[in-house]
């Protein structure tokens, strides 16, 4: 295989970042989770070193492949069980997460038929769409007061927070970030197909989501966005995979008539 | 192809209905029924206004108790990770339902969030006897853009206040 395919992609990436996040907050969980403030039954079946071993060895599998659509079942009920039965506690990270599981295991291993990646494509089209129309239909976001409220929202820090409080008196600045940030989400459906246009929207969205990591701390978030987009549109390019720059040079140097390479002499041709 | 069309038909009504409410609601419906159960697992019913559509308020929830000579305050969870910090802060987006301006079709969510105020109080402060838990929530008004640098704070203005005792629960 001279290429890494996106299914693959999706799901070694999404199980990579799920795995992180997990890791990451698990020092909190029972402080959250384990707690008598909520009124719905939490997941009481399997808790404490039990789950965390479930998620772990379900996470692993998907990352390295093992029985990855049955992981990625797997996982999927269990993510949705501890996390999303527990809408209080729920942003975006967890409805991203379980969306790419969900497609991780519907999708087979070698999918012959593009429906399934214009499943996963049309899907974060959508997504991008709403969200920007949400954000032109309120007036918050052409004057700037929204990207500003939201980068600098007590309880959202990132790395690049106190520099971003010293832009206040920038107005003109945080009107164009939130411009910007209408235009790329609302034109992605469009943009994201027009080949020249592509990787520049690429990088743009991309951009977006760094930017939510480092202003406002949620790593998860734009970690996850980029594992969709990448697998969406963009697992096909060499740097991922740097075997695929000498396939795609043998492919080229091939007649077109002979996509397999040239057949072998029969006797009867010597 | 049958996945991809009912995946993605999902992901579009929700988002539609979402952005005007005043639609007939498809829920309502036999296909909006069939809908549902596929958007549980797939998130497909998701509308994702949640990319920061309208940027809500930031809450704190402040749970005192006075003793005789002391008041015994908590301000949230101890949260060591940013994951877990993420998510405490979801929930505090859910006590925008307690803002007054806060329309009718929201009761239900109003008395969720009420009820699970007192479950927190009850579990990390609970009242004592002549001791009574208050609970207050505020919402942070942040600093105004084009305020000069170092010269604005955050404010805060209380958007919930109750006095909760052994026996009963009082609103101020």
């Amino acid at each position: 295989m001279t290429e890494l395919s996106w299914v693959t992609m999706l799901r070694s990436g999404t199980a990579f970042v799920v795995l992180l996040t997990f890791w990451e907050s698990w020092p909190d969980h029972q402080q959250l989770y384990g707690t008598d403030w909520w009124p719905e039954a939490t997941i009481r079946w399997i808790d404490g070193i039990g789950l965390f071993a479930l998620y772990n060895v379900l996470g692993l599998m998907l990352l390295l492949a093992i029985f990855p659509r049955m992981a990625a079942a797997a996982l999927l009920i269990l993510h949705v069980r501890i996390y999303l039965d527990h809408a209080w506690l729920t942003y975006g990270f967890d409805d991203m997460a379980v969306m790419a599981l969900f497609y991780g295991a519907v999708t087979p291993n070698e999918p012959q038929s593009r429906w399934w990646r214009l499943m996963v494509q049309l899907s974060l089209c959508i997504v991008y769409f709403f969200a920007g129309l949400a954000k032109a239909l309120g007036p918050t976001w052409w004057t700037g007061e929204a990207i500003w409220k939201a980068s600098t929202l007590p309880g959202f820090e990132g790395s690049l927070s106190p520099l971003v409080h010293q832009l206040s008196a920038w107005t003109a600045l945080w009107m164009l970030a939130g411009w910007l940030v209408i235009v790329i989400k609302t034109f992605y459906p469009i943009c994201i197909w027009i080949p020249r246009l592509r990787f520049t929207w690429f990088c743009l969205i991309t951009g977006i989501h760094l930017a939510t990591a480092l202003v406002m701390g949620l790593y998860s978030f734009a970690a996850i966005m980029l594992v969709f987009n990448t697998a969406a549109f963009f697992s096909r390019i060499p740097i991922l995979h740097p075997y695929a720059i000498t396939g795609r040079f043998r492919q080229r140097a091939r007649p077109s008539h002979f996509p397999e390479g040239p057949p072998n002499p029969t006797p009867s041709d010597v | 192809m049958a996945l991809c069309v009912v995946q993605c038909t999902s992901l579009l009504l929700h988002n539609v209905l979402a952005l005007c409410p005043s639609l007939p609601a498809v829920g309502a419906s036999q296909i909006g029924k069939l809908l549902r159960v596929h958007g549980q697992y797939t998130r497909g019913h998701t509308s994702h206004g949640f990319f920061a559509p309208q940027v809500a308020s930031m809450f704190i929830l402040q749970l005192s108790r006075e003793g005789t000579n002391d008041t015994s305050r908590w301000n949230g969870p101890a949260l060591w990770t940013t994951g877990g910090k993420t998510r405490y802060i979801a929930f505090l987006n859910w006590l925008q339902y307690l803002l007054p301006d806060s329309t009718n079709a929201h009761t239900a969510q109003r008395d969720h969030v009420q009820a699970i105020l007192h479950r927190i109080a009850r579990t990390e402060m609970p009242p004592r006897y002549g001791m009574p838990t208050r609970i207050t929530v505020y919402a942070v008004k942040p600093v105004l853009l084009g305020t000069p640098n170092g010269t604005g704070r955050p404010e805060l203005r209380i958007v919930h206040n109750e006095t909760l005792s052994i026996n009963h629960t009082s609103h101020d």
